[in-house]
């Protein structure tokens, strides 16, 4: 390419005062990187790197206690050199920036088209009429199906993909050169952000607009851009060609990185023992809308769930938001209440014990939490968290004995014991969540429930701590139950996978060398959907295969523009057939059975069953 | 239990006391109604202390007759009332009778406010409604007419006016107890406590009870004014303190017949009350900007 580079950034810093609350000293320092037209860059690194201030350098939206040298040179001129006022013909018109919480990018009491229509009357000086025809042009241009009653809604009436798209609308409303994206997927599902980033990558070649796209996450990036530069404290560490640098990273903070995408636990087979927690056709109702007068209604986020776990297994569990996988887990360690089915630990039926007998019982099943900083008491240093653990275990111990067993439990989560005397907001979150499973740990169970717990987590910590996990779980033979909605990251770690859709298991499949592929068409459209690096051969077997086979396969699309599942219209029949694209009229009829389709592997899906039961993945 | 392992462990941390002296002078140049209320509680309270030190003597003792009703001068700085009593001294001394009414008539309402809101909000929905049936209830009746209700009902005295007080006080307490209380059971880390297998009064002392204690501390130090407020009123109409007690509301009844010829009868005393309920409003008002967690800056950083 020689096209003159569009904009340059060449050594540029930026500094905050020290009494600042703010991460203060240089957060940025020395970023080089150029941007041709139509170029899409994506700028990678972890929390706190320096991406998101580097975006509002360009845009010169930093607050005015940062204090920016270097040089961001636009088509040829240095805006830094420049007064204030030269930023403001070029935002929106020429950069324009797309943020990273739909929910509160947008006004929630202006309809979402007057919001874009606004932006197009600004930039390009139309009346009403004009406007309004742009603005709907503009929204049907982002794949909003019937565009004029979209323009009317308001924003709490749109899903996070739909409200993702209007603001991509309003981004493109002055025509940019250049748009900034900034971690525009990282509070949807995986099967939304993928028609968002596809949208995204058609939108740009479409217009020819250069895109420069913020991520912590480094496997949606072959998918988004042509270059990446890698950022690690403040510093470009890497830069190229998305494909060469992935696949040969030189930098170490790279290597590592990528290293977090294709690392997975030593495939050992399950052992084939009894299993240590018994679900049974367990369902958890809710009751809805709780004004008196209105009619009560009941939803079950929980339906008929059948789960079994043995010692020394992991097992996943995924699915979308709000699919009950939550639901379950706190039903499972008996912070909510099931209302019907059997929960059997060992011998042991947990749900028949009331008081005292239950909080003995709680200390075998524990659970770690989603958000490690909700789920330890602020007010509460690291020792006491801790301490009250080991106190609940043996009551009757000394002061310096507990003592002794916070710091071994510090250990064993790789944590020094200095970590004690912190409280949570000292701590980062890695460190946070390591406090949160040695809590878990201090009361010795033997089923451990791990609800997102990386989802808060850069990827390389968030492997880090999932080796922990497996380490953990190998010591002390635990069962293992990994809650998350990242199929990659959970076929790398489980033996087996249980894959949930409103309420209900349409999938338990066993994950390794030998065993079959996932057949229900759900799953095959999470997978499809699921970012990973098997472009540059680093993903899980199902992944590294999907790319392959299942991209080019029917049944592993998805319906887009259907309403999104809801417990409060759950569809009669299997509730996936709204979006399958195999349904037939007996699926809307009758839910499936949950069948044996192979050793180990369950199947809520006929259809597929006839279709394909003969898949063998074939990786060593 | 588990703070005593904290201390074990205190050997090798570093100290953090500093720090938190450190932010709290800031706070208090970043908060001024917070300085203004804390010196001026503290000044009353000093004053209360030590009123035999700096005001000796009887402040009920009558004085010569030549001193009665003298307006201010340099021997009384707040002139003399119709027994030739110093007004200064008696001030002085009524301080006390309005700090203590005001301290335990609270005490006795976040007390029994405090168990009421947590017991309501961590009990089963039945004993939660029930609780909060007669909270409302006793919430309907406007208050002032159920302390004098009361208060006329026994013979007037200070223990009665506090008694009366705290208990027509705890009702709004055991309402915004309850919400807080509420919404913290939601929270990941009671859940998390609660999935240690801890009993129910171990969640309450040790998870929800230091939650709350920001909150209780900050409507504390609002109502004390109020309830100085209220103990004036029954002194004035003669149903609180009776002689020789001094208290301010009854200073204000006697100079009330004086307003011509003796206005630094009822003035300064009403000048002190006025003082003292502005002193503790600022303070709770101070302390809750002080204490708000939305207001406080540091914590880990966002992605940058």
């Amino acid at each position: 390419m020689t096209l003159e580079p569009l904009l340059a950034l060449s050594d540029l810093r930026i500094r905050f005062p020290d009494d600042e609350g703010l991460g203060a000293g240089e957060v940025v320092c020395g970023v080089d990187l150029l941007i041709r037209p139509g170029q899409a860059v994506a700028l990678v690194g972890p929390s706190g790197a320096g991406k998101s201030l580097t975006a509002l350098a360009i845009l010169g939206l930093l607050p005015a206690a940062a204090t920016v040298t270097g040089q961001i040179v636009w088509e040829g001129s240095d805006l830094l050199a420049g007064p204030a006022a030269a930023w403001r013909p070029l935002r929106g018109r020429r950069i324009a920036l797309m943020g990273q919480e739909p929910a509160t990018a947008l006004d929630p009491v202006m309809r979402v088209g007057e919001q874009v229509a606004e932006t197009v009357r600004y930039h390009h000086r139309l009346d009403r009429r004009a406007a309004q025809e742009r603005m709907i042009a503009l929204l049907a241009e982002v794949c909003l199906a019937d565009p004029r009653q979209i323009a009317r809604r308001y924003p709490h009436q749109l899903s996070g993909g739909m409200c993702q798209r209007v603001l991509l609308a309003a981004a493109l409303a002055g025509d940019p050169d250049l748009l900034i994206a900034d971690e525009p997927t990282t509070a949807l599902d995986v099967t939304i952000q993928s028609a968002v980033l596809a949208l995204l990558d058609r939108v740009r070649r479409n217009r020819q607009m250069a895109l420069l796209y913020i991520t912590h996450d480094l496997a949606v990036v072959p998918q988004v851009a042509d270059r990446v530069a890698v950022m690690d404290a403040g510093q470009v560490v890497e830069e190229g060609p998305v494909v060469p640098l992935l696949a040969a990273p030189q930098h170490e903070r790279t290597r590592e990185m990528v290293a977090a995408y294709s690392e997975r636990r030593a495939a050992e087979p399950p052992s084939a023992g009894e299993s240590v927690l018994t679900v049974r056709g367990l369902v958890v109702t809710r009751r809805v809308g709780t004004a008196w007068w209105r009619r009560q209604r009941r939803i079950e986020p929980v339906a008929d769930v059948d789960l079994s776990l043995r010692a020394g297994e992991t097992v996943g569990l995924v699915g979308e938001t709000g699919c009950g996988k939550t639901t379950l887990a706190r039903a499972l360690v008996r912070l909510l209440e099931p209302t019907a089915g059997t929960l059997h630990l060992q011998d042991s039926d947990l749900l028949a014990l009331r008081g005292a007998s239950l909080r003995r019982a709680r200390r075998r099943i524990q659970m770690v939490f989603q958000d490690p900083g909700g789920s330890l008491n602020p007010r509460l240093k690291v020792a006491a968290t801790l301490g009250e653990a080991v106190a609940v275990v043996a009551p009757r111990s000394g002061r310096t004995e507990r003592w002794r067993r916070v710091v071994d439990l510090l250990a064993e989560v790789g944590l020094a014991a200095e970590i004690a005397q912190r409280y949570v907001h000292e701590m980062s979150g890695g460190q946070r969540q390591r406090v949160a499973i040695a809590r878990a740990l201090a009361l010795e169970p033997q089923v451990l429930i791990a609800d997102e717990p990386t989802s808060a987590l850069d990827a390389p910590v968030r492997v880090r701590l999932l080796r922990l996990l497996a380490d953990i779980q190998r010591r002390r033979g635990l069962a293992l139950l990994l809650i998350s909605h990242d199929l990659d990251l959970l076929e790398r770690f489980c033996h087996r996978i249980a894959v949930m859709y409103l309420g209900r298991i349409v999938e338990f499949l066993p994950v390794g060398p030998g065993v079959t592929l996932p057949q229900h068409p759900y799953t095959r459209a999470l997978l499809a959907a699921t970012p990973s690096l098997a472009a540059v051969g680093a993903a899980g077997p199902l992944t590294g295969r999907s790319v392959r086979s299942l991209a080019a396969d029917e049944s592993s699309r998805m319906a887009v523009d259907v309403p999104l599942p809801s417990f409060l219209a759950p569809p009669a029949g299997c509730p996936y057939h709204p979006r399958c694209l195999l349904a037939n009229d007996a699926c809307r009829r009758a839910l499936p059975d949950l069948v044996r389709v192979a050793p180990e592997h369950d199947l809520r899906c006929p259809v597929a069953a006839q279709c394909s039961g003969d898949l063998v993945i074939d990786l060593p | 239990m588990s703070g005593a392992v904290a201390n074990g462990a205190a050997r090798d941390g570093r100290p953090t006391h500093r720090r938190h002296d450190r932010r709290l002078i800031q706070a208090l140049r970043r908060h001024p109604s917070l300085l203004a209320g804390l010196v001026i509680v503290t000044a009353l309270a000093v004053v209360a202390v030590t009123a035999n030190l700096i005001a000796p003597g009887d402040p009920a003792a009558l004085g010569p007759a030549d001193q009665q009703l003298v307006p201010p001068s340099a021997a009384h700085p707040c002139g003399t009332d119709l027994l030739g009593r110093d007004v200064l001294r008696r001030l002085v001394h009524g301080s006390r009778v309005s700090l203590m009414v005001g301290w335990v008539s609270v005490l006795v309402a976040l007390v029994l406010g405090t168990v009421v809101g947590m017991t309501a909000a961590m009990s089963k929905p039945f004993i939660d409604r029930l609780l909060m049936g007669l909270t409302d209830l006793l919430l309907a009746f406007p208050s002032i007419f159920l302390v004098l209700l009361l208060v006329s009902l026994t013979s007037p005295s200070l223990l009665v006016v506090m008694a009366v007080i705290g208990l027509t006080g705890w009702m709004s307490v055991a309402r915004l107890i309850r919400a807080e209380v509420l919404s913290l059971r939601e929270r990941d880390f009671i859940a998390a406590a609660r999935g240690l297998g801890l009993a129910p009064w171990q969640l309450a002392l040790r998870h929800l009870l230091p939650h709350v204690l920001p909150l209780v501390i900050v409507t504390a130090m609002l109502r004390v004014g109020n309830a100085i407020l209220l103990e004036s009123f029954l002194s004035f109409l003669g149903l609180g303190a009776q002689e020789p007690t001094v208290s301010w509301g009854a200073m204000i009844e006697q100079g009330r017949r004086h307003l011509v010829d003796g206005w630094w009868l009822a003035t300064f005393p009403g000048l002190a009350i006025a003082l003292c309920v502005v002193g503790y409003n600022l303070l709770g008002d101070g302390l809750r900007e002080y204490l708000d967690p939305h207001s406080r800056t540091g914590g880990q950083r966002r992605d940058a």
